[in-house]
C-alpha cells in the first residue's frame, strides 16, 4: 500500500479520554492506517477495543469535554483534519468523508420524512435548490434499492423497517459521493438476508463512485466475505493488519489467531462431525484505563512469555500492509 | 412418538392483539424436543420465535393447541398448577442484565429458587449456591457482588446458573449469546453444550446466528411468520437445505474463510419479511420467493416429510409436488 494510492491516510494516531479519576487515558494509540479508492479495510475487534473511537477521532465527533487528540494526522484530499476548524470540519463530514453507523432508528431524525433528511444532507453541501435536492433524493432512493421511492420519501423513519431505515441512512451518507465511507457495525441490527443485501449495496455503491470503505465490526464472516484488507485492533491498538486472503489463510497475532478459532464453523464441523469445543479467550478485554506496561493481550494469550509483560510490542510491518504487534509472532505458526 | 421426548407441543396457536389488528405470531406450530437434544429455532426478526419459547415453557398461556410435558397437557394449566412445575420448565434470555434484579446480589438472585421452592434450610442453600456459581465456571467469590459489577459474559453465566438452579429439563434459550463478544460468545457455548451433556436437558435454542445454531443443535426449525418452514436433521439441514427459505437464509452465512475459497451460492429474496397482521395468502413466503407459482397464493402448502428425506418436513408447493 503507497501513501500516493491511498485516499485516507491516518498516521500515529492518538485519542485519550478523561477518566473519573480526571487522568488521560489512551482510546486510540498509534494507529496507522491507509485506505485505497474501491477498496474496504476492516477494522475489527471487541467492544472496548476503540474501534468505534477510531472512526469518531477521523471524523472528529468525539465529546470535546472528555476526550482530546493528542498526536498523529489524518490525510484526506490533501488536508490534515485533525488541524481544521469546526466550520471546516462540518463542511468535509458528509461531503468528503461520511458515516454510517449500527443503529439506524437513532441516527435518523423521527420528526423528518425521510425525502427530507437526504435532502437536507445535499442542501448542506451544493449550492442547489430545494426542488432539485429533493428531486435528488428520490434518485438517491432509488439507487440504494428502495422501491417506490416517490412515495417512501414521504414517509418517516418509524414507518420503514429496520433494513429500509439503513439503505436511508446509506443514501444520506453517499448524497454527496464521499470519498471515504466509514460504515460503524451497518448490518449488526439487521436480519441475515437484509444484512446481505446492504453489504452488496455498499460494495456495489464502493466501485461504482470508487470510494474506500473502512467497515467497522466484529464479525470475522462479514470481514472475509467483504473487506480486501483486515486490521484487528485490541485495547487501542493496532496489533495486526493483513490482506484478507493472508489473514484468513493464518492470522500471525495470538489474539487474531484466538478471535477466529472461537466462532462456530459448522460447515467443516458438520462435514467432519466432530463438534470439539470452541476456542476460548480466558477473561475479557481489559478496561483501557488500567493497562499495565506490558502487552494488553498478555494476561489472556495461550503463547505468553515472560518478555511480554515488560514492555508493548512494536508494530513490526513486514511489508506495506502486512505487520503484527507481537514479539513472539515469529515463533509462531 | 418415543417415551425420549420430554416436551411436545401441536397446534400451538399464540395471538398477539395489537392496535393494528390481530398478529398470529405462532400459528399452528407442531415440535417436539427429546431428553438431551437441542431444536435450534431460526427465523428473521418478528417471525415469532421468541414468543413461540415463551409459550411453550408456558410464560404465555396458548390460545390454541396442546403442550404435552411428562404425561400431562400443560397448555391451560393456571399458575398455581404451573408454579411446582417452574423450576423444571427454564429460560436464558438475550440481555442478562435486563433479566438480573440489579438491586440484589448475586447470592441472593440464586438463592431465590431454592427458597420459593423450598429446597434446604439457610445453610444447606449457602452451600449449594456456592456450588452452582462453579459449576458455571465462577469463582464463589462472586456471591456478593450485584449484576452491574461484573461484565456481561459472567452477567450471562449467573443467567445459566439461576436457569439450572433446580435442574430443569426444558430449557428455553432466547438468543443467549447475541449480546456477547464473540470470544465470550464461545465460553458460554462451551459452558451450555457442558451443562447439557450432564443433565440431558433439552434445549430449544433460539438465534438468529446461523452459525451458533449449526454448531449447537441437533435438530434445526426454521420459522416465518409464525410458522415452521421446514425443521429437520442438522446435516441434512445444513447441506441442502429444501425450502427456498431456507435456501436463502442459509446461503447468506458468511463464513470466515479466505477469500479464494468457493462460497455457497446466494439463494437472492427480495425486500422485507412482510406484515404479520395481513400476511400473505396462501404460503407466506411467496411474496419474496424466487420460485413463487400461482398455486402458492391459493393454496396454504402443508408440512409433509419428502420420502426421501425421513425425518424432514417442509412445507412448500414447489418440493411437496415434485
Amino acid at each position: 500500500m503507497t501513501t500516493s494510492s491511498s485516499v485516507l491516510s491516518v498516521r500515529g494516531l492518538r485519542t485519550e479520554f478523561l477518566s473519573s479519576e480526571k487522568t488521560w487515558f489512551p482510546v486510540v494509540n498509534h494507529v496507522d492506517l491507509e485506505v485505497a479508492p474501491g477498496e474496504t479495510l476492516a477494522v475489527v475487534g471487541e467492544s472496548g477495543c476503540g474501534k468505534s473511537m477510531l472512526a469518531h477521532s477521523v471524523l472528529r465527533l468525539l465529546p470535546k469535554k472528555i476526550s482530546r487528540l493528542q498526536g498523529g494526522e489524518v490525510l484526506l484530499g490533501g488536508r490534515d483534519l485533525t488541524t481544521l476548524s469546526d466550520e471546516k470540519m462540518r463542511q468535509v463530514r458528509g461531503n468528503d468523508i461520511s458515516m454510517v453507523f449500527q443503529e439506524p432508528m437513532t441516527s435518523l431524525n423521527p420528526l423528518m420524512t425521510v425525502g427530507n433528511q437526504i435532502a437536507e444532507s445535499i442542501l448542506e453541501h451544493e449550492d442547489i435548490s430545494t426542488a432539485d435536492a429533493t428531486r435528488r433524493s428520490v434518485e438517491l432512493m432509488d439507487l440504494v434499492g428502495i422501491s417506490e421511492p416517490a412515495v417512501r420519501a414521504h414517509h418517516y423513519p418509524f414507518q420503514l423497517s429496520g433494513g429500509l431505515r439503513q439503505r436511508i441512512v446509506i443514501a444520506i451518507a453517499l448524497a454527496c459521493k464521499p470519498k471515504v465511507l466509514i460504515a460503524d457495525e451497518p448490518t449488526t441490527a439487521l436480519d441475515v438476508t437484509i444484512q446481505a443485501q446492504v453489504l452488496r449495496l455498499i460494495d456495489d455503491l464502493k466501485t461504482e463512485i470508487g470510494m474506500g470503505v473502512i467497515l467497522i465490526t466484529h464479525d470475522l464472516g462479514v470481514v472475509a466475505e467483504w473487506a480486501q484488507r483486515v486490521m484487528i485492533m485490541y485495547a487501542g491498538r493496532k496489533v495486526e493488519e493483513a490482506d484478507a486472503e493472508t489473514f484468513f489463510q493464518g492470522p500471525a497475532h495470538p489474539y487474531s489467531q484466538a478471535l477466529l478459532g472461537s466462532v462456530p464453523r459448522p460447515d467443516a464441523q458438520i462435514d467432519s462431525g466432530d463438534f470439539a469445543p470452541l476456542v476460548e479467550i480466558p477473561g475479557t478485554v481489559p478496561p483501557l484505563n488500567k493497562l499495565g506496561p506490558g502487552c494488553a493481550f498478555a494476561d489472556r494469550c495461550a503463547h505468553r512469555t515472560a518478555g511480554c509483560t515488560q514492555a508493548v510490542p512494536d508494530f513490526i510491518e513486514v511489508a506495506p500492509g502486512r505487520g503484527v504487534a507481537c514479539i513472539n509472532a515469529g515463533d509462531l505458526s | 412418538m418415543t417415551d425420549d421426548v420430554l416436551i411436545e407441543a401441536r397446534d400451538l396457536t399464540k395471538l398477539h392483539h395489537t392496535p393494528g389488528g390481530v398478529v398470529r405470531a405462532v400459528d399452528g406450530i407442531d415440535l417436539s424436543i427429546r431428553r438431551g437434544e437441542t431444536l435450534g429455532l431460526v427465523g428473521e426478526s418478528g417471525c415469532g420465535k421468541s414468543t413461540l419459547g415463551r409459550t411453550l415453557i408456558r410464560l404465555h398461556e396458548p390460545d390454541q393447541g396442546s403442550i404435552r410435558y411428562g404425561d400431562r397437557d400443560i397448555a391451560h394449566f393456571s399458575r398455581r398448577e404451573l408454579r411446582p412445575l417452574r423450576g423444571e420448565l427454564q429460560m436464558v434470555f438475550q440481555d442478562p442484565f435486563a433479566s438480573l434484579n440489579p438491586r440484589r446480589s448475586i447470592r441472593q438472585i440464586l438463592t431465590e429458587p431454592f427458597s420459593i421452592h423450598g429446597i434446604g434450610n439457610r445453610r444447606e442453600r449457602r452451600q449449594i449456591v456456592d456450588e452452582l456459581i462453579e459449576k458455571v465456571g465462577l469463582h464463589s467469590d462472586f456471591s456478593e457482588r450485584y449484576p452491574h459489577e461484573i461484565s456481561g459474559g459472567q452477567r450471562q453465566r449467573i443467567a445459566i446458573a439461576r436457569a439450572i438452579a433446580l435442574d430443569p429439563s426444558v430449557v428455553v434459550c432466547d438468543e443467549p449469546v447475541s449480546a456477547l463478544d464473540v470470544s465470550v460468545q464461545a465460553q458460554i457455548i462451551n459452558l451450555m453444550r457442558r451443562l447439557q451433556a450432564s443433565s440431558g436437558a433439552a434445549y430449544l435454542f433460539i438465534s438468529h446466528d446461523l452459525s451458533v445454531i449449526g454448531y449447537m443443535a441437533d435438530r434445526i426449525a426454521v420459522m416465518y411468520l409464525g410458522e415452521i418452514v421446514e425443521d429437520a436433521p442438522k446435516a441434512a439441514l445444513w447441506k441442502e437445505p429444501l425450502h427456498p427459505y431456507t435456501q436463502a437464509l442459509f446461503s447468506a452465512i458468511a463464513q470466515p474463510d479466505p477469500p479464494s475459497v468457493p462460497r455457497r451460492k446466494r439463494v437472492p429474496v427480495e425486500g422485507d419479511i412482510p406484515s404479520a397482521i395481513n400476511p400473505p395468502s396462501g404460503c407466506r413466503f411467496r411474496s419474496r420467493c424466487p420460485f413463487a407459482m400461482p398455486i402458492c397464493a391459493e393454496r396454504k402448502p402443508e408440512l409433509k416429510e419428502p420420502a426421501d428425506r425421513p425425518g424432514t418436513h417442509v412445507s412448500c408447493h414447489l418440493v411437496n409436488s415434485a
